[in-house]
């Protein structure tokens, strides 16, 4: 197991849109702690520290909030569709022996069998839900599609997971997927487009207008 | 053929103003790889298929390619050489209204240099500045 980072957090007496985004401001973020029954708390932690742990891919932070030390579970993260950092992020208060549920991403390793007779390989699926112990908590559930040929598929059900670690999300869910390429589609697309069909206007739903007579009969 | 819509309920609007960032459809869903729009406006059906061309004949057909956005907004225009008054112009084409964050089109099924490669090639065929992304895995 990976070690523990731990962060320094700080209670956010403001809560809101506006406060937020001056705690942002600040080079902070602003984050929830929820979990084992108690009162959520509103917190902010260091952008800085909290993107490094998030790069070293670390689920399990402890924070360090009044002097007391917290054991928590990054449950969920916002980023700025930018790029610019993380804009919030959720902590679940955990113990050790505690079993949680998480969801862990899902990598594609090699390449498929059917790629090489036009197909192409569809990952449909990003993320698996698992349950096991904060300290079993897998990186990542790697799934080889090497032997993939057109037309098959890998199912929930098919995924190896390590010891300890329970699928919790349906057996029967497409993982990967080797589709056919959209080539008759696409012929057809490109087609030279038919006179009428160019020409065509969108259909005006009819509501409006029987309204609209409707008024004028009624004058 | 470009799009448009099947069925509308009024077949003229208002200009309207675009304000703020894209809130939903801001992040690669479908695809490894996307084109995001940095800036808002309109991009115009005609737009948007020559997009979908140069992609698809970029990538050979290989891989996959959404399009993430919908022109679903009429612009009407007056005729050449008509006096200004007499009602509002028929409508001529129609456009999708772009927010900044906006993802325009993905792919997958593709290496990344190939997907740079057709994103660029996209990306010269919009009316506004977009930026390459990737799939975010995980947290």
């Amino acid at each position: 197991m990976k070690d523990i980072v731990t962060l320094v957090a700080e209670r956010r007496e403001t809560i809101g849109t506006r406060a937020a985004r001056r705690v942002r401001d600040t080079g902070r973020v602003p984050c929830i702690v929820y979990g084992h029954k108690q009162d959520p708390v509103a917190i902010t932690v260091d952008g800085r520290e909290l993107d490094a742990a998030v790069r070293q891919r670390a689920r399990m932070l402890d924070l360090d909030l009044d002097g007391k030390k917290d054991r928590v579970l990054v449950a969920d993260l916002q980023h700025d569709m930018f790029n610019r950092g993380i804009v919030h992020a959720d902590f679940l208060r955990v113990a050790m022996d505690e079993v949680v549920r998480v969801g862990v991403p899902i990598v594609m390793r090699g390449k498929a069998k059917g790629e090489q007779h036009g197909g192409v390989t569809e990952q449909l699926m990003a993320e698996v839900e698992v349950e096991c112990l904060p300290g079993d908590i897998p990186e990542s559930v790697t799934v080889v599609v090497a032997d993939l040929d057109l037309g098959d598929a890998i199912h929930v059900s098919d995924l190896q997971v390590p010891a300890g670690v329970k699928v919790v999300s349906p057996g029967t869910q497409l993982v990967v997927t080797v589709a056919m390429t959209r080539i008759a589609a696409t012929e057809t697309e490109t087609a030279a487009p038919d006179a009428e069909a160019a020409t065509a206007e969108p259909e005006v739903i009819a509501r409006g207008k029987a309204e609209e007579e409707e008024e004028e009969e009624t004058k | 053929m470009a799009m448009m819509p099947k069925r509308i309920k009024f077949r003229k609007s208002q200009r309207g103003r675009i304000r703020g960032n894209a809130t939903r459809g801001n992040f690669v869903a479908f695809g490894e790889y996307g084109l995001q729009a940095v800036e808002a406006g309109w991009i115009r059906a005609t737009q948007i298929e020559a997009g979908r061309v140069s992609a698809t004949h970029h990538m050979h057909r290989e891989g996959k390619l959404w399009i993430r956005i919908f022109p679903h907004k009429p612009i009407s225009k007056k005729p050449l050489e008509v006096r200004m008054g007499k009602g509002k112009g028929e409508p001529e084409f129609y456009v999708a209204s772009v927010k900044p964050g906006q993802v325009l089109y993905e792919v997958a099924g593709v290496s990344e240099d190939m997907a740079k490669e057709t994103l660029a090639r996209i990306s010269h065929k919009m009316p506004i500045k977009t930026r390459f992304v990737t799939r975010r895995h995980g947290l």
